[in-house]
């Protein structure tokens, strides 16, 4: 059974890029273009193995998607995706299973996530 | 003649004598005229003239022999009316001008055997003539007689007796002789004038000169002595009463002879004298010699007197009487008190001197001296008289002080300051001033001194301030030059804020840029790596898609320095020994370099405190610094790292032996952007620049060109840390 994956970016042509390789991986792709999309998504009751998330979104963007996750006790791991090099530093009370900075290598993020669900 | 020269050489002052000569020299007249005239070859006319000289003579001399006896028997009220001078001459005056002019006395010469006598003329004149010679001689014998009847002294008697015989002979022979025989117009007899006068003159010379020498015998003498002299001299007899006292006796006491006569010497005497003072009168030992004393007046008051006694014995050694002879001293002592009451006042002056005051000689022996200089030298007098003027001075001074001496004896005057010793050692500060002058052949130094020690302290206070003030001016000389650089470092800082302005501007700009940048970096290299996924059998294709992929690494490495850069953080700090942190970043690098002929020589400072920093940080600093000195080698040399402790910093040098920095671009290097390298992106200092300052420290260049360059990187050691 293939693995469910939320990936959100407000970028299409990421969207496009990690939902393309992802399907070719063997992964069941979701793709949502904002942070609004994405809750509303995950409030709908479908379920994901693993949500890839982009930090910078205009509107709701990854810090506040992780909070609202964090609020309705959300245990589905989530990789933030961001450009900040010391995100980890700056944002470390909030919780997040991994996190890979852009431009992202897309072998080392399909070894990042095979990692985090062969754990689970 | 001679008789005349020898009563006038005897006493040629004497009134007596004077008067003596006279009358001699009225004998000598005559007798000239006797001896002119009995020469029966004298021509009339020569006798004529000699009469006329020689009656100056028999006219007058009765008048000087007059005056003469009323000198002798010392009739000095009568010698001082002067009626009787025309008593004695006016009338022979006339006589004389009567016998010149118109022979009134004297008629006529007669030729005798012998000579020429003389023919008296029978005039009023004539009888004038004889009656006034008579009259004065009898008076002169009458006054005689009277003075030789009250003479006590026999010689004087004996003289008065000569003199009143050969006067009474020489009148009664001369006036038979020249008188009565030629009025008797007997002229047998050569007129014996001449030896008449001779044996006048002669007894008169005899009384005169005899008896006059012979009066002065040690008695007369004493007699004279005693009743001039200015001394009181009072005689005692046996039983110590008063048999007489001289007139200087009477003046100084105010007494009569009469009154002072028989009385005890008791009288006389005032308080302290040695007759009342001691129980046996020491006058009677004949001890008394230049006694102070006084004597007591008439009236009462008391006269300050030298007294000197002395005892008079018998042959048979029993008391005769004292002589007493006393000094009236009172001038003296008036003079004395006066000089006293000087001294005192001198000497008031002298101590009332507020610094001290002395006097000493050209030996060196103090002489005069205030009590100020016995209080501050602590000496005695008795030891200051001991002393020579340089005892009350240091061992130092004293060859200054001794020239200084010399000095003043030399030129009078001199002034110095020194230290005068006391007697304890205690050094106390004064202006001496001396001043020399010459009594006498004799020099002496008059001196003070002045206690500077006040001025000195003043002077002393003076000059501390004036340190301090020095100190002061240093001080604020420093806070100048500290504000100087204060100001200069705030213009650094300024500069630096500045900086930071912009780079955080910048950094924000990067950022930005960086994010936008991550995207399509993202989904470049993602098509790339899902292009060569793919079967590609078109190598072409397969090696540019790597070399897209590579392109994209590269991009995402510059992105990741921009943003680092643009961050500025200290990053995760701990305790980080710096020495192990350098040679962590020296692993990495040591063989790549030593590929390159770059050799690393290591010169760490062992035990430095460890610092609280980010290793990571610091590792891509020292990297930094590392590539870039093995840049400036290209064909290699050596790099020396040091590491070392300065107060609160710990200071890292690389230094190498490279190309260096051109002085232009020293200010740039920390510019970011700014890179003289083909490939380089300008950012690599700026960033270790803006950590090394994010800890507080300090970076920077020194470099001469073509000799290589040291970057230096100080940091500080924070507190509490080891």
């Amino acid at each position: 059974m293939k693995r469910k994956i939320l990936v959100v970016d407000d970028e299409p042509e990421i969207l496009a890029l990690l939902g393309e390789y992802l399907t070719k991986k063997g992964f069941q792709v979701t793709k949502c273009s904002g942070g609004e999309e994405a809750l509303a998504t995950v409030k709908s009751g479908r379920t994901f193995d693993i949500i890839l998330l982009d930090g910078r979104m205009p509107g709701i963007d990854g810090i506040a998607v992780l909070e609202e996750f964090e609020n309705m006790k959300f245990n589905i791991p989530v990789i933030f995706l961001t450009g900040d090099i010391d995100w980890e530093a700056k944002h470390c009370d909030v919780k997040v299973d991994s996190f890979i900075n852009k431009p992202v290598d897309l072998h080392k993020l399909l070894d990042k996530i095979n990692k985090i669900l062969k754990v689970r | 003649m001679t008789l005349a020269g020898f009563a006038l050489y005897k006493n040629p002052r004497s009134p007596l004598n004077r008067t003596f000569a006279a009358f001699l020299a009225c004998l000598v007249l005559w007798s000239l005229e006797n001896i002119v005239t009995q020469s029966p070859d004298t021509p009339q006319d020569i006798a004529r003239l000699f009469d006329n000289i020689g009656s100056i003579g028999w006219i007058s001399f009765s008048g000087f022999y007059l005056w003469l006896i009323l000198i002798f028997t010392e009739k000095k009220k009568i010698l001082k009316t002067k009626i009787l001078y025309l008593l004695l001459f006016g009338l022979p005056l006339v006589l004389l001008y009567k016998n010149w002019a118109a022979h009134a006395i004297i008629k006529d010469l007669v030729r005798q055997p012998y000579g020429w006598s003389f023919i008296y003329a029978n005039s009023v004149w004539t009888y004038l003539y004889f009656s006034y010679y008579m009259a004065v001689i009898l008076i002169a014998l009458y006054l005689l007689v009277q003075y030789g009847k009250s003479a006590h002294e026999t010689n004087r008697k004996k003289q008065v007796a000569v003199m009143f015989f050969t006067t009474i002979a020489s009148l009664i022979l001369g006036t038979i002789n020249d008188v009565v025989l030629p009025e008797l117009n007997i002229h047998t007899i050569p007129p014996m004038g001449n030896i008449t006068a001779l044996i006048w003159a002669g007894g008169m010379i005899f009384a005169m000169e005899r008896y006059k020498l012979l009066v002065i015998t040690p008695t007369v003498a004493a007699d004279e002595i005693i009743s001039r002299m200015s001394d009181s001299l009072v005689l005692l007899d046996a039983k110590g009463n008063i048999a007489a006292a001289n007139n200087a006796t009477l003046r100084l006491l105010g007494y009569t002879q009469h009154e002072i006569a028989g009385e005890p010497i008791a009288l006389l005497l005032g308080e302290k004298t040695p007759d009342k003072t001691e129980k046996e009168p020491l006058l009677w030992k004949g001890l008394v010699k230049d006694y102070e004393t006084s004597y007591r007046t008439k009236t009462g008051a008391l006269v300050p007197v030298i007294l000197s006694c002395s005892v008079v014995r018998s042959s048979e050694g029993g008391t005769m009487g004292v002589v007493m002879v006393a000094h009236d001293i009172s001038e003296r002592k008036k003079t004395q008190d006066a000089v006293l009451k000087e001294k005192n006042i001198s000497a008031a002056i002298i101590n009332s001197l507020p610094g001290i005051f002395y006097l000493f000689d050209d030996k060196g022996n103090f002489l005069q001296w205030n009590k100020n200089f016995e209080t501050i030298t602590g000496y005695a007098k008795e030891e200051i008289r001991e002393m020579k003027p340089l005892d009350i001075f240091g061992e130092e001074d004293k060859q200054r002080i001794r020239d200084a001496i010399q000095q003043a004896f030399f030129k009078g005057k001199v002034s110095m300051e020194a230290d005068l010793m006391t007697k304890s050692g205690e050094k106390v500060s004064y202006l001496f001033s001396g001043e020399t002058f010459d009594i006498e052949g004799v020099q002496y130094l008059l001196g003070t001194g002045l206690d500077i020690n006040q001025r000195m302290k003043k002077e002393k206070e003076l000059e501390r301030i004036n340190m301090k003030l020095e100190g002061s001016e240093k001080a604020l000389v420093n806070i100048l030059s500290d504000l100087k650089y204060s100001h200069e470092e705030l213009q650094n800082t300024q500069a630096q804020l500045i900086q930071s302005a912009k780079l955080a501007s910048l950094g924000k700009l990067i950022a930005d840029i960086a994010h936008e940048i991550n995207n399509p970096l993202m989904i470049i290299l993602g098509r790339a790596q899902l292009s060569l996924m793919e079967d590609i059998t078109n190598e072409e294709l397969k090696n540019n898609l790597h070399i897209i992929m590579n392109q994209c690494d590269r991009a995402k490495g510059i992105i990741q320095r921009l943003l680092m850069f643009s961050k500025q953080t200290k990053g995760e700090v701990k305790n980080t020994d710096i020495n192990q942190c350098i040679e962590f970043t020296v692993q990495l690098i040591e063989h790549q370099f030593s590929l390159k002929n770059v050799k690393i020589i290591r010169q760490y400072e062992p035990l430095l405190p460890s610092l609280r920093i980010d290793e990571k940080r610091m590792h891509e600093i020292f990297l930094n610094l590392l590539n870039n000195a093995q840049e400036a080698m290209p064909n290699g040399g050596a790099i020396t790292i040091t590491t070392s402790s300065e107060k609160n910093t710990i200071r890292i040098d690389f230094k190498d032996a490279g190309v260096g920095i051109p002085k232009e671009n020293i200010a740039k290097i920390f510019d970011p952007f700014f890179t003289t390298k083909e490939k380089g992106t300008g950012l690599g200092l700026s960033i270790c620049y803006s950590i090394i300052k994010a800890y507080g420290g300090e970076m920077r260049h020194e470099s001469k060109p073509g000799e290589g360059t040291t970057a230096i990187i100080l940091l500080p050691i924070e507190e509490g840390t080891v």
